[in-house]
């Protein structure tokens, strides 16, 4: 019998292999050795202990968010935490000092403004209407790509949409429509430009098709998500998020006339009555703490 | 058939875009990476967050793999990653203190090893009592069988530091767990030298 004292490391040698025979045999005849060795073994074998299976539901929702990471569907958005629509866009009207904000909220403002004149234009156009919602912007532009076949008329999407909620009144940002044509057209050039400088991954910003006096009716959950979602309109916003911000200030997706990017992290909708009156807009603005998943279409039709 | 492929078809199929390959290696590697979580987090929910945190990393990260080692090391290290991660959210959460005031060893359950040896002893619990830096090689040694050089690189520690904390880790966990209970015998192992000293 050795009275070597075996150490730990020598037994946890032993266990691994890499001991040589002679310590192998020596720790063999050595009997307290030998139970330090047995204890030693236990122990492995309960970090060997299977462990018990994740719930199903749990693990097939962690292999689902792995394969959405793998999903071609554009950046990876990062969340739009917390600031909800009834706290961020009376900060964002009240206290845009800024020139930066003045002159995105600029640029929101020029979009409210071109919804009458657009409206009108397409009175006297019916037949067009489908093709010219869908977005005739310049062959770089990718901001209104939603299919053609999901565009309605506003007389249309009137009819079959939801009522708007009273928490309209809510809103803080009602605009008036007053500014004529060319100066609307003006600003909207001058917004356009500050949106570029602001937002410089947004190439094919809202003011820019405004200009071109395109604009959409977003009249489904489904092209209101399909709008957001678009890399080129809002790199870092989330249409998951947009959307229920959207939902919780009381709006039905048919009152989302059309959108534009403000910054990375501020979108404008231009919202107006079931009836096309009252145009005014909504601002939702974020922080950007946490990644969230992208919307698909699932995820729209349970928002419904 | 694709199910019966192996882990190379699968990984060159993914990484050529093939999402039905993809979703076959994860669903075949989901249950080992989080095993691996769930040794070094230990509490459910955590290990599978972090699991789904790791198998995120893995799709992130597929185009890299080259081949050169094998699928589950490179997974492991992964999971690895993920549940350190996790455990550095949870402690920044204050849910609980992994070390002791040397960084190494919480050994709060150490008191009575004689009442250890007759209670049940719960791995987990046993694993908790551990601190991170000796289970992580624990685990990655006993649960994914990797071998020093690949734990070294892992966890970027030399190798005789993976071989010695791995020792030290097996010896309080032997403590924490106590004697071999088996048959009802209990053995003395006093005079073994142990890690205690080395405190």
């Amino acid at each position: 019998m050795s009275t070597e004292p075996f150490t730990d490391e020598i037994l946890s040698a032993v266990i691994d292999g890499e001991a040589g025979a002679d310590i192998v045999a020596a720790v063999a005849a050595d009997t307290v050795a030998s139970a330090r060795l047995a204890q030693i073994r236990q122990a492995v074998a309960h970090v060997c202990a299977p462990v018990p299976d994740a719930a199903p539901q749990r693990r097939s929702a962690s292999i689902a968010a792995a394969m959405a990471a793998r999903e071609p569907t554009g950046p990876e958005v990062i969340s739009l935490a917390a600031a909800r629509h009834n706290t961020t866009s009376k900060t964002t009207v009240k206290s845009g000092i800024d020139l930066q904000r003045f002159a995105l909220l600029a640029a929101a403002i020029a979009l409210v403004v071109a919804l009458p004149f657009a409206l009108l234009s397409r009175s006297g156009n019916d037949s067009d209407t489908a093709a010219s919602d869908v977005g005739t912007q310049d062959s770089g532009s990718a901001s209104f790509d939603a299919p053609a076949e999901r565009q309605m008329t506003p007389t249309a999407a009137a009819d079959s949409d939801d009522a708007v909620d009273d928490s309209h009144d809510d809103v803080e940002t009602n605009i008036e429509t007053t500014s004529a044509p060319a100066a609307a057209n003006e600003s909207m050039n001058d917004a356009a430009d500050a949106a570029t400088t602001t937002a410089p991954a947004s190439d094919h910003s809202f003011e820019a098709d405004a200009a071109l006096g395109e604009i959409t009716r977003v009249n489904s959950i489904e092209v209101l998500a399909d709008l957001i979602r678009i890399q080129a309109i809002a790199p870092t916003l989330t249409s998951k998020q947009a959307i229920e911000t959207v939902l919780e200030a009381g709006f039905s997706p048919a009152c989302v006339e059309s959108l534009g990017v403000i910054d990375t992290t501020s979108l404008a909708l231009a919202i107006l009555d079931e009836d096309g009156s009252n145009p005014r807009l909504l601002i939702l603005s974020f922080a950007d703490d946490e990644s969230v998943t992208t919307l698909d279409a699932e995820d729209c039709a349970q928002l419904r | 058939m694709l199910t019966l492929a192996d882990d190379d078809d699968l990984i060159r199929n993914a990484q050529g875009g093939d999402l039905s390959s993809l979703e076959i290696l994860l669903d075949r590697h989901h249950d080992r990476i989080r095993a691996v979580c769930a040794k070094v987090v230990g509490r459910g929910a955590d290990a599978d967050d972090a699991a789904q945190m790791a198998l995120i990393s893995i799709v992130k990260n597929l185009d890299s793999f080259d081949g050169r080692a094998q699928f589950s090391t490179w997974s492991y290290r992964i999971a690895t990653n993920a549940a350190i991660d996790e455990l550095r959210r949870r402690s920044r959460r204050n849910a609980t203190s992994l070390d002791d005031d040397e960084g190494h060893l919480q050994i709060a359950a150490l008191g009575n090893l004689e009442n250890a040896a007759t209670a049940h002893i719960d791995v987990e619990h046993a694993l908790e009592q551990l601190g991170e830096d000796f289970r992580v090689p624990v685990v990655l040694r006993d649960l994914c069988g990797m071998d020093y050089s690949e734990i070294s690189e892992v966890l970027n520690l030399a190798p005789g530091t993976v071989r010695s904390r791995i020792a030290r880790g097996r010896g309080k966990l032997a403590d924490i767990i106590g004697p071999v209970t088996n048959g009802g015998n209990q053995v003395d192992t006093r005079g073994v030298q142990g890690t205690d000293d080395e405190h």
